[in-house]
């Protein structure tokens, strides 16, 4: 369990690597991270404003279409995919005789990057006048743990 | 209190034209009515008798219900009693059934009195006397006239006792009374009821005051038809109405009301002739189910002047004349008539325009989108995803689904399907009108969505834009909360109302070239 939070320690998972090289690797990742989230959650917040206005209500059934929208918050596995790719590569690289496996701290990063992006980008389209009045309760699981408190 | 007579088929086309104003909310808040016509059963009385029975019901089931400023079904009709039916509209015949013109003046008993029987022979031929008049006068005022000067013998019995006490009651109020009479001068009853009445009003004592305003809505020639071309048997046709009289009889009808004014028995304060001068042509009936003329523009300018004159019967003075204007700039193109045309005094045109656009757009959402929206089964299990259902019926325990509510959308439906838009279409078969863009109301396959946004004047089909209904579904979210009725069906026809005002506002006055 200690390995999972590998990234954020600021003392090496092994006492032989050397600590300066440690917080760089630290540092440098963080800032791929902070960068990677960002992006994504901006990329995700823009398209997701777009798709949203293009989906139009024409006919009676259509406030009931499955709200694709919603489908563009899976964007936020790409800065886990980041954020995993450059923790194995950079710690390969600065760390090469390290004994403790960079993986399985790189995966859970990853994890725990996307699962930040996708709240953070989640809470960012409930924000007023990103989603459009006409499907303001579309996103859907708190709108359904609301509902049933109000049932 | 305003009281209206409506006189003859046109007569009740008018009270027709009435009704359907004051579903979208611009009538007064109550309004007498009583029909004048021996053929009570013609197509035309069928028809309005089902729309005032429909509006009454919406009158019943949203009045008060629908929030401040807004008025929809918001007259309440006070129909009187002509002592035969106790529910509905009641339509009056000087006329008992299967009775003749000679029946109605004793013409067989005139013999033993100091009137020889010869006199009548004068004035009516032996025809006349003897045709059946359970169908009307046949476009002889002159008959109808007779029938409807024996009124004043009347006034003990229903209606006449009623509406004398009402009026009565009237002018006792600082407010006093005011009627309308409505009517076709070139047909048989309407020219045959407006002076008889009048002087029969003016004649009753209790109610011989300045308070009571008296005005007259005559119609002159507006349709034509061709019994011979119809057909039927050579009595059939002798007997019927013929429309190449029509100018004639208008013309007497003026001379007579010229004689009134000359000789000052002039009863009247107000006097409204309203006509078209290229009249529509309309297949001939000679009365009973099968008359069922079309709705016509002329009908609607009358009930427009009834308005009118109950709203200010005071302002009207002198002779003032209202004609159509031409298309084109140079004056030379076909008549149009279009809002500007629209004769007002005290009412303001465009509260007029805005309130009957108001109420065919949110005719045409209702039939076309809402009303099946909100009966879809998903919105019981998902009413989340249509947000404004959450926030004004869901979330507060209310829906749509209730029996009682259902009722009321099937009512709301049956109004406009039925009655409101086919009453606009038949009007806009008439090329000068052009209030509507006519291709918007669907030619009874449903009010055109993409049309929302060109609902006024010419169609232009460049123009049609699918999405007009996502702008008004988003409309519909934006209208703030306090606004709308208290619950169901009549918080939901408010809400389409204000969503409505908010389309309009936006579509219709950003840019003078909408229309």
């Amino acid at each position: 369990m200690r390995n999972l939070w590998n990234f954020l320690a600021s003392m090496p998972p092994d006492p032989a690597m050397g600590i300066d090289l440690w917080l760089n690797f630290r540092q440098e990742v963080i800032g791929w991270l902070l960068i990677s989230v960002l992006m994504t959650v901006a990329a995700i917040v823009g398209i997701y404003y777009r798709a949203s206005r293009k989906l139009t209500v024409r006919m009676p059934p259509d406030p009931f279409r499955p709200y694709t929208p919603m489908r563009w918050l899976w964007l936020s596995v790409v800065p886990g995919f980041i954020i995993t790719v450059v923790y194995v590569v950079r710690y390969a690289g600065l760390f090469p005789l390290a004994r403790v496996p960079a993986v399985g701290a790189a995966v859970i990063a990853g994890i725990t990057t996307a699962l930040v992006t996708y709240v953070i980008a989640q809470v960012a389209i409930w924000m007023p006048g990103i989603t459009p009045l006409k499907f303001l309760y579309h996103p859907r699981w708190p709108w359904r743990l609301f509902r049933r408190r109000a049932a | 209190m305003n009281t209206l007579i409506c006189a003859g088929g046109s007569g009740t086309r008018v009270l027709e034209a009435l009704i359907h104003v004051c579903a979208a909310g611009l009538g007064p808040p109550s309004l007498r009515v009583l029909v004048i016509d021996p053929d009570s059963a013609n197509g035309n009385g069928n028809r309005v008798t089902s729309l005032v029975e429909r509006y009454r019901e919406a009158h019943r089931r949203f009045k008060g219900q629908l929030g401040d400023g807004l008025r929809l079904f918001g007259t309440e009709l006070d129909l009187l009693d002509v002592g035969s039916r106790s529910e509905g509209l009641k339509t009056w015949s000087p006329i008992k059934k299967n009775e003749k013109l000679r029946d109605v003046l004793n013409v067989d008993l005139l013999g033993g009195t100091e009137t020889p029987s010869d006199v009548v022979r004068l004035f009516f031929t032996r025809d006349e006397l003897s045709m059946d008049l359970s169908e009307g006068f046949r476009g002889r005022p002159s008959v109808g006239a007779a029938a409807m000067s024996l009124v004043t013998l009347q006034k003990g019995e229903q209606p006449w006792r009623q509406l004398v006490e009402k009026l009565q009651g009237d002018l006792a109020r600082e407010e006093g009374a005011r009627v309308f009479m409505a009517g076709s001068v070139f047909g048989g009853t309407g020219a045959a009821t407006f002076y008889p009445i009048a002087r029969f009003l003016r004649s009753v004592p209790e109610l011989n005051r300045d308070a009571l305003k008296i005005a007259v809505g005559a119609l002159s020639p507006y349709f034509r038809f061709g019994a011979a071309e119809a057909g039927g048997n050579a009595r059939t046709v002798k007997e019927a109405a013929r429309a190449e009289l029509f100018p004639l009889a208008t013309r007497g009808a003026v001379d007579f009301y010229d004689h009134l004014q000359a000789s000052n028995n002039w009863p009247f304060d107000l006097v409204y002739w309203i006509g078209d001068n290229s009249p529509v042509s309309v297949p001939y009936a000679p009365g009973g189910a099968e008359q069922k003329n079309p709705s016509h523009y002329v009908e609607l300018m009358t009930a427009m002047a009834a308005l009118d004159f109950f709203k200010a019967p005071q302002v009207l003075q002198g002779s003032c004349y209202a004609g159509a204007s031409r298309a084109g700039g140079n004056g030379d193109g076909p008549f149009t008539l279009e809002w500007e045309d629209l004769p007002l005094v005290a009412y303001d045109r465009a509260e007029v325009r805005q309130a009957l656009l108001r109420f065919v757009l949110a005719g045409c959402v209702h039939l076309g989108f809402a009303g099946p929206l909100v009966r879809r089964s998903e919105i019981l299990s998902r009413p989340e995803c249509v947000p404004w259902y959450w926030q004004r019926f869901a979330s507060k325990g209310d829906s749509l689904g209730t029996e009682e509510n259902v009722g009321l959308l099937n009512l709301l439906d049956d109004f406009f399907r039925t009655f409101h838009f086919p009453w606009w279409e038949q009007m806009h078969q008439q090329a000068p009108f052009r209030f509507f863009n006519r291709t918007a109301f669907g030619n009874g396959e449903g009010p055109r969505l993409d049309r929302l946004a060109n609902l006024l004047g010419a169609d232009r089909a460049a123009e049609a834009d699918p999405d007009a209904i996502d702008d008004f579904y988003t409309d519909m979210m934006r209208v703030p909360k306090r606004k709308g009725g208290a619950r169901g069906t009549p918080a939901y026809l408010a809400l389409l109302a204000h969503a409505s005002d908010r389309f309009i506002t936006r579509e219709y006055k950003k840019t003078g070239t909408k229309e």
